[in-house]
């Protein structure tokens, strides 16, 4: 098991049983995850994609250009570096998804196709999945007093179908298939354009996988989210601390009691 | 009770008046939507959980460590962390969208959320800590339902769960069963305090928030809001009742509290230092501190949460006479709960306002909506009116004199 900071923040506090429910919050590692591939080059920002995900979830046809309970998935545009940028913003589908971990009664899933969607009808509204989540998406409903995201079509997805924003693109900037072979396209796309490819280790891998002409994370395009593997030595010096001070001032605290008891 | 102290509950009923209008608002009429998910209602609620905590650990520490000094306040603290833990209940459940759905706790826990842990631990430590604070005041509750008559008898013998049992071998065991108590209860709130450290800590992606010594830090926050808060009720209390506080109180407060207090006071300017300077080495959180100390928010930073909150109090606890009078420690202590809401809202807001995932630039900005204000305005009224209640009922400082007596 790689050792990561956030676990060892966890071993600190939780019990066994907590970490044996750790693994709820990964991806499983196989070929049965999928992923939407998000190509950069091609995407004009017709926002026909957000049109199509409103219609097949139902919500108000009008267009936002920010994420919100009525939004989604939209395409934004900006300049960096002299090149024009384009970035679909929606969820990520963390492969370590914080929203899910956060999430204190399950509300918040993993399909079988490795897409994270939030079961309105369970979720309590504590918003705590809308402040963990890496990117800021999930947005709380004030209307139905729950936290709504794009939930990767995962039910039509294990029917064999499209997502409805992929199957929607007339650009070919979207496509959607196994992650494994979604990357080796995006690596593909890059190396033709000289792009950057964005989602491969990011949060435990991204379910949206980004080929974009400017290194986006550089640029503050999207936040810096810890690789899985990346381990900073300087971290382990407060919970090593923790770790040993706990049982010594616990023991502390029940000999002190106990001695106190005898002298009453 | 004179009239001031009648105009006194009349002014805090009509906040909390106004709460139950503010509550009935967010959850029937609908309000607009807050631009950043955890609002002033979760600050009330952090604020409120943090300064339970403290309170159990001065009550534990005089009730199960039998620690000179905090002994003639454990009861009080004990009675001000239970009502200022349901109180912090309060936001918490008008923040929550579905209470309803909460039983979802129990069918579907997610094991592996500290949000769910600090529900689990704050309950028990809840039910601990009453349970303390039951066995402490047994006693003499019983003998005050021997001396009430009428509604107060009534009041008393509830109260005191039917138990008439004044031998002197109960008082031993309500010691006894009273120090377990105490003791479980600690465990149980520093579990659940370091959890809601963690709730926070654990974000990876709100820079300010994130860092494993958080949690800590959360205990230490405690400890001092807890002294803080226990010498201004003490104090207050004593002025509204017109009596002569006590040798013993005095000597505690004015020798070892203001000491500790003012040097935890020190500590946490020292550990704001470290915290800003580390911060250089870590674009995401220096963009935070920046914002605290040179952006937007700079005003109240300085003002509230540095001098306000924490030189001026500091100054006043090592002044050598305005640290040793009654004045002296309630201004401290009043300025820095001042201070430390104006923390706690800082820390958390500020935390939220940057949009995560955009090409736009820009902050989120946050002021709080009048219903929110309401309902923690009315949350901190009706902590006040328990409060003052439970003064005149409760026998907060009795019990010390009369094991002493037994002894
Ligand atoms: S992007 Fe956010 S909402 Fe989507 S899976 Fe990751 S943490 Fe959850
Ligand atoms: S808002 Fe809903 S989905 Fe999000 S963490 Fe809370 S209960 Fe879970």
């Amino acid at each position: 098991m790689k050792i990561s900071r956030r676990n060892f923040i966890k071993g600190a506090l939780a019990t066994a049983v907590s970490l044996s429910f750790s693994s709820q919050a990964w991806a499983e590692e196989s070929e049965k995850r999928f992923a939407i591939l998000f190509n950069g080059f091609n995407c004009v920002g017709c926002e026909i994609c957000q049109l199509a995900c409103k219609k097949r979830n139902r919500l108000p046809e009008n267009f936002e250009t920010i994420l919100s309970p009525r939004t989604y998935v939209y395409v934004s545009a900006g300049v960096r570096k002299g090149k024009e940028v384009r970035v679909r913003y929606s969820c990520m589908h963390c492969g370590k998804a914080p929203c899910l971990e956060a999430c204190p009664v399950r509300a918040i899933r993993r399909s079988k196709s490795g897409f994270v969607y939030i079961d309105q009808r369970h979720c309590i509204g504590c918003q705590y999945c809308i402040v963990a989540c890496h990117y800021g998406v999930p947005k709380f409903d004030p209307e139905n007093k729950v936290s709504s995201k794009c939930h990767g079509c995962f039910d039509i997805v294990e029917k064999g179908k499209k997502p409805a924003c992929v199957e929607a693109c007339p650009w070919n900037a979207l496509d959607f298939g196994k992650r494994d072979e979604i990357i080796e396209k995006a690596k593909n796309i890059a190396k033709k354009k000289d792009g950057y490819v964005y989602g491969i280790k990011e949060a435990g891998g991204l379910g949206v996988i980004y080929v974009l002409p400017v290194d986006a994370e550089e640029l503050g395009i999207f936040p810096r989210v810890r690789k899985e593997e990346s381990i900073y030595p300087a971290d382990f010096i407060y919970e090593a601390i923790l770790v040993v001070l706990m049982p010594i001032v616990g023991y502390y605290a029940v000999k002190e009691y106990l001695v106190a008891e005898e002298e009453e | 009770m004179s009239k001031l102290g009648y105009a006194w509950i009349g002014f805090l009923l009509i906040v909390v008046m106004l709460g139950i209008y503010g509550i009935i608002t967010i959850k029937f009429i609908g309000v607009e939507e807050s631009p950043i998910p955890w609002n002033l209602l979760i600050v009330a609620y952090v604020f409120l959980a943090i300064a339970s905590t403290g309170l159990c650990v001065i009550s534990v520490a005089g009730n199960v460590y039998r620690l000179r000094g905090y002994k003639v306040v454990a009861e009080r603290a004990a009675f001000l962390a239970i009502i200022t833990m349901l109180c912090a209940y309060i936001p918490l459940l008008v923040h929550i969208g579905h209470v309803g759905r909460m039983y979802h706790f129990v069918t579907s826990p997610n094991l592996y959320s500290s949000m769910w842990w600090m529900g689990f631990l704050y309950t028990l430590y809840l039910l601990f800590e009453a349970a303390e604070f039951w066995f402490l005041i047994r006693f003499n509750v019983v003998k005050l339902s021997q001396e009430a008559t009428g509604i107060k008898r009534t009041i008393y013998r509830v109260i005191s769960l039917g138990s008439r049992d004044l031998s002197e071998e109960s008082l031993k065991r309500d010691a006894k069963f009273a120090r377990l108590m105490g003791f479980i209860a600690l465990f149980a709130a520093l579990s659940a305090h370091f959890t809601l450290g963690t709730i926070f800590a654990r974000l990876e992606s709100r820079a300010l928030w994130y860092g494993s010594f958080m949690p800590f830090h959360f205990i230490l926050s405690a400890i001092r809001l807890g002294i803080a808060t226990i010498l201004l009720t003490t104090i207050v209390s004593y002025w509204i009742t017109k009596k002569e506080m006590k040798m013993e109180i005095k000597e505690f407060f004015t020798g070892h509290l203001r000491r500790l207090f003012a040097f935890l006071i020190a500590f946490s300017l020292i550990y704001y230092a470290w915290l800003i300077s580390q911060s250089v080495l870590h674009k995401e959180t220096y963009f935070f501190w920046h914002l605290l100390i040179a952006g937007p928010y700079a005003r109240d930073f300085w003002l509230f949460q540095i001098v306000i909150g924490k030189i001026i109090p500091l100054a006043i606890l090592l002044h050598p006479s305005a640290g040793r009078s009654l004045r002296g420690l309630f201004t401290a202590s009043l300025l820095f709960i001042v201070g430390s809401f104006v923390l706690r809202y800082q820390w958390i807001v500020v935390a939220q306002t940057l949009p995560l995932m955009a090409l736009r630039e820009g902050l989120i900005t946050y002021t709080p909506s009048v219903p929110e204000i309401l309902v923690v305005s009315g949350t901190f009224a009706l902590l006040a009116l328990i409060y003052t209640i439970g003064i005149r009922l409760l026998p907060l400082e009795k019990w010390y004199v009369v094991t002493k007596a037994v002894k």
